[in-house]
């Protein structure tokens, strides 16, 4: 219980970092959440952001647009050409379309390319959206043709394009809530972040040289020491932890509150709040880590390469869809990638507690891989000390 | 006194071979799991042929056998691929010319997200797994495709005349004009997956300013015993923090170009744009580096704590900013509010790695260098500042 109680007093001392990187994650977490549509199990056109300059005032022109901005997110802000390349490099938005002023008498007189549109050639997204408008308007044309008015061949073209054809697999139930999941699938770099910044140095500095000569001349065993910190480690990342999902959840709370997809992920939060722990004491038994020297904070760049590489590698930052099968199988090594797959059969695919279990059970497996090589490592150490 | 001050700060600073250590295992380790990781998302993402299995019914087939003995073209033996939407499907291709689709007609144990049936001439229905740009641009096609043919049979009810001609009508399906004329996108590297690196490049600079925070907190009289010799010592403490400066950007500098060559020649990443201008930017972004952790090791008389959590807030908090967890965060900054962008050490960093691939070495790049130019000079005037006027009568 002493040093239990020492180590929540020591722990004190590192608040700072405790709160300011809990402040980082929570933004983090905000503007994810602010950033992501949700979902839908009945099928649906992707929907791409598309910027349009509308340079033409034609009633063509405009039932163009009003039809994009029907399957899509059209946006006709004035943007510079630098927002506008570095919105279609960063795949923010997937073509910049110009509608030059002559469009309307071109496409009545049976113009071709008379639209201009930007866009990575590579990628099918911009061939997609440009499918769409050689649709409307081939359609559009055809009617013209056959004698109806502009507005008439529109509303024709608009009522023929419906999606009724196509079927959704597994089309039951409701949508998962794509907002929400996001945000729980980025926990873990939170978790992790917090966890390692705030907390090892204090174990670190229970591990320095003549503090743990200290305690092992005192008639507190070493066993009970290590047992107590690893109480003190788990009692902070427990809180820790309860407010960062809280954050996470909390618009979504009332939704929720009775839906076991809730309290499955916050299990799966917990498992995951274990595992770092047992990461944390291996980590800090190993003499790499110091809490501090004169140059660079070893603590910062442990955190960093962790936090970052488990994020990438699990599934975190990039969906596990998007991996290659190389990364997965190096990732199936991370409690990440069980932790996102968990998210994945929850809110995805409605999976009960008996189907998540598998995934809790090989993160703690990792969690308790890393105990072990953590007590080989402080023993080995100690010898060659010795 | 500078030249030896340089010394003793750079026999210092190659000492410190624990710092050293970070600094290179940093990018060299996340370097490597990104490289694994992102290698192939942008290749796996490019225009390929959609897998999709169709089924042809029986009644399809009669139906146009019967169209086609209208049309008294005499040929009524079909096969299924005769069909108009098999052949459509055929004759697809992307831009670059690669085909679009990749129909499977036989059974298969392959997982196929998306199915085709083909029940008549416009009874077409699609069956998909998930919502992606593959199961769209089928519906597309299929949706394009019943349009015309529901327009060409309405044509034919109207004009019964024309059923002879009705196989010409039925190529006419097939057919539409192009209104779109395409300009492709610039840059030399066009995965923005490559964004990645230059953050990682940019957290290099930024966390590494810790060398030169160290070396400046370590002169402050409040925080270490080297502090009070170098506080009582008759040097002009500028040109003593200077000298410091110039050393830690010495050994820095050989550090992420150490990082920068792994990245370049070990992992062969494309950062697109001439090596020099590679090079000069990461020289650059390391000054600013080095000069924020001067400046925030200046920041009145709070911890040292307190201090080195301002530098994690800015490394970690401007890294996300400028794209290191999610890459697209810097262009919604671009457009939200691009002051940021200006005065976040990662973003101009970042941006100038991101000009020289899409732009080259013209007006863009050197307007992002400037910034990054900009931003030291104002972290080393500001650091000079605040180091200013500073009395340790206490101690």
């Amino acid at each position: 219980m002493q040093v239990y109680k020492t180590f929540l007093k020591v722990i004190k001392n590192y608040r700072q970092g405790i709160i300011m990187y809990a402040c980082i994650v929570i933004a983090m977490v905000t503007v994810l959440g602010a950033t992501t549509n949700n979902g839908s199990n009945i099928f649906e056109k992707k929907s791409y952001n598309v910027i349009v300059n509308n340079q033409d005032d034609s009633e063509i022109a405009s039932l163009l647009v009003a039809y994009l901005s029907e399957n899509n997110k059209v946006s006709e802000d004035t943007f510079t050409e630098d927002q506008i390349t570095d919105q279609l490099y960063y795949q923010l938005v997937c073509e910049y379309i110009v509608i030059p002023e002559d469009f309307g008498e071109k496409f009545l007189s049976d113009g071709t390319n008379i639209i201009n549109a930007k866009y990575d050639e590579a990628l099918p997204d911009g061939m997609f959206v440009n499918m769409q408008m050689n649709q409307f308007l081939n359609s559009v044309k055809s009617y013209v043709d056959l004698g109806y008015d502009l507005q008439e061949a529109a509303d024709k073209t608009t009522t023929s394009m419906d999606d009724s054809f196509v079927t959704m697999k597994n089309s039951e139930g409701p949508g998962f809530d794509i907002q929400l999941y996001t945000k729980l699938v980025f926990l873990p770099f939170g978790i992790l972040s917090i966890i390692f910044s705030g907390m090892l140095p204090a174990v670190i500095s229970f591990n320095e040289k003549e503090k743990k000569n200290r305690t092992m001349i005192s008639p507190i065993k070493l066993t009970t020491r290590n047992i107590a910190i690893v109480f003190g480690v788990t009692t902070v990342s427990v809180v820790v932890t309860a407010v960062v999902l809280l954050i996470a959840v909390a618009p979504k709370l009332g939704t929720y509150i009775n839906d076991s997809k809730l309290w499955l992920s916050v299990l799966n939060a917990y498992v995951y709040t274990f595992v770092v722990t047992m990461l944390l004491s291996m980590v800090a038994s190993f003499p790499i880590v110091s809490k501090k020297n004169d140059g660079v904070n070893s603590v910062s760049f442990i955190t960093n390469i962790i936090g970052l590489s488990f994020a990438f590698l699990g599934g975190t930052f990039v969906g596990l869809d998007m991996l290659g099968d190389g990364v997965k199988k190096i990732g199936q090594f991370l409690p990440n990638y069980w932790y996102s797959t968990a998210c994945i059969k929850i809110w995805q695919e409605g999976a009960s507690f008996t189907e998540v279990v598998p995934c809790y059970g090989l993160q703690l497996l990792f969690g308790v891989v890393c105990l072990a090589i953590g007590i080989a490592a402080t023993r080995f150490f100690r010898e060659n000390r010795e | 006194m500078l030249g030896h001050v340089f010394l003793t700060q750079l026999k210092r600073g190659i000492r410190d071979k624990q710092s050293i250590f970070w600094c290179l295992a940093f990018p060299i380790a996340l370097g490597t799991l990104m490289n694994f990781a992102f290698g192939s998302i942008y290749d796996s993402a490019k225009s390929t042929p959609i897998d999709v299995r169709v089924i042809v019914e029986e009644k399809a087939i009669d139906e146009y056998k019967t169209m086609q003995a209208f049309a008294k073209l005499g040929d009524t033996n079909l096969e299924e691929d005769a069909l108009p939407f098999v052949q459509l499907l055929e004759e697809l291709e992307y831009e670059d010319g690669t085909k679009m689709i990749h129909a499977l007609y036989e059974d298969t144990d392959e997982d196929i997200a998306n199915t085709i049936t083909i029940s008549g001439l416009n009874q077409i229905t699609l069956e998909v797994s998930k919502n992606s740009i593959e199961s769209s641009i089928l519906s597309t096609i299929i949706s394009t495709y019943k349009q015309n043919v529901d327009r060409i049979i309405s044509v034919m009810n109207d004009h019964p005349e024309k059923m002879e001609s009705s196989d010409s009508l039925m190529e006419e399906t097939t057919e539409s004009r192009e209104y779109v004329k395409v300009t492709g996108l610039l840059g030399e590297n066009k995965d923005p997956f490559v964004s990645y690196f230059y953050n990682i490049m940019a957290m290099v600079c930024t966390m590494c300013s810790m060398l030169a925070f160290g070396a400046i907190v370590g002169n402050q009289a409040n925080q270490t015993v080297t502090g009070i010799r170098v506080d009582a010592s008759p040097v002009n403490k500028f040109a003593y923090e200077l000298a410091q400066y110039f050393a830690i950007n010495l050994i820095q500098l050989a550090v992420s170009f150490l990082a920068l060559v792994y990245f370049l020649f070990v992992l062969k990443v494309k950062f697109g744009g001439n090596l020099q201008y590679v090079f000069l930017t990461t020289a650059l972004g390391t000054f600013l580096g080095t000069a924020l952790g001067y400046m925030v090791g200046h920041f009145g008389n709070i911890s040292r704590k307190a201090k080195e959590n301002i530098l994690v807030l800015i490394s970690i908090g401007g890294g996300f900013l400028a794209g290191l967890m999610v890459n697209v965060m810097k262009a919604v900054i671009e457009t939200k509010c691009p002051i940021i962008n200006r005065i976040n050490p990662s973003a101009v960093i970042t941006d100038a790695f991101y000009a020289l691939n899409v732009y080259g070495p013209g007006a863009r790049y050197y307007r992002s260098i400037s910034y990054i130019v900009l931003l030291t000079v104002a972290f080393i005037i500001i650091g000079a500042i605040l180091s200013r006027r500073k009395q340790y009568a206490s101690l």
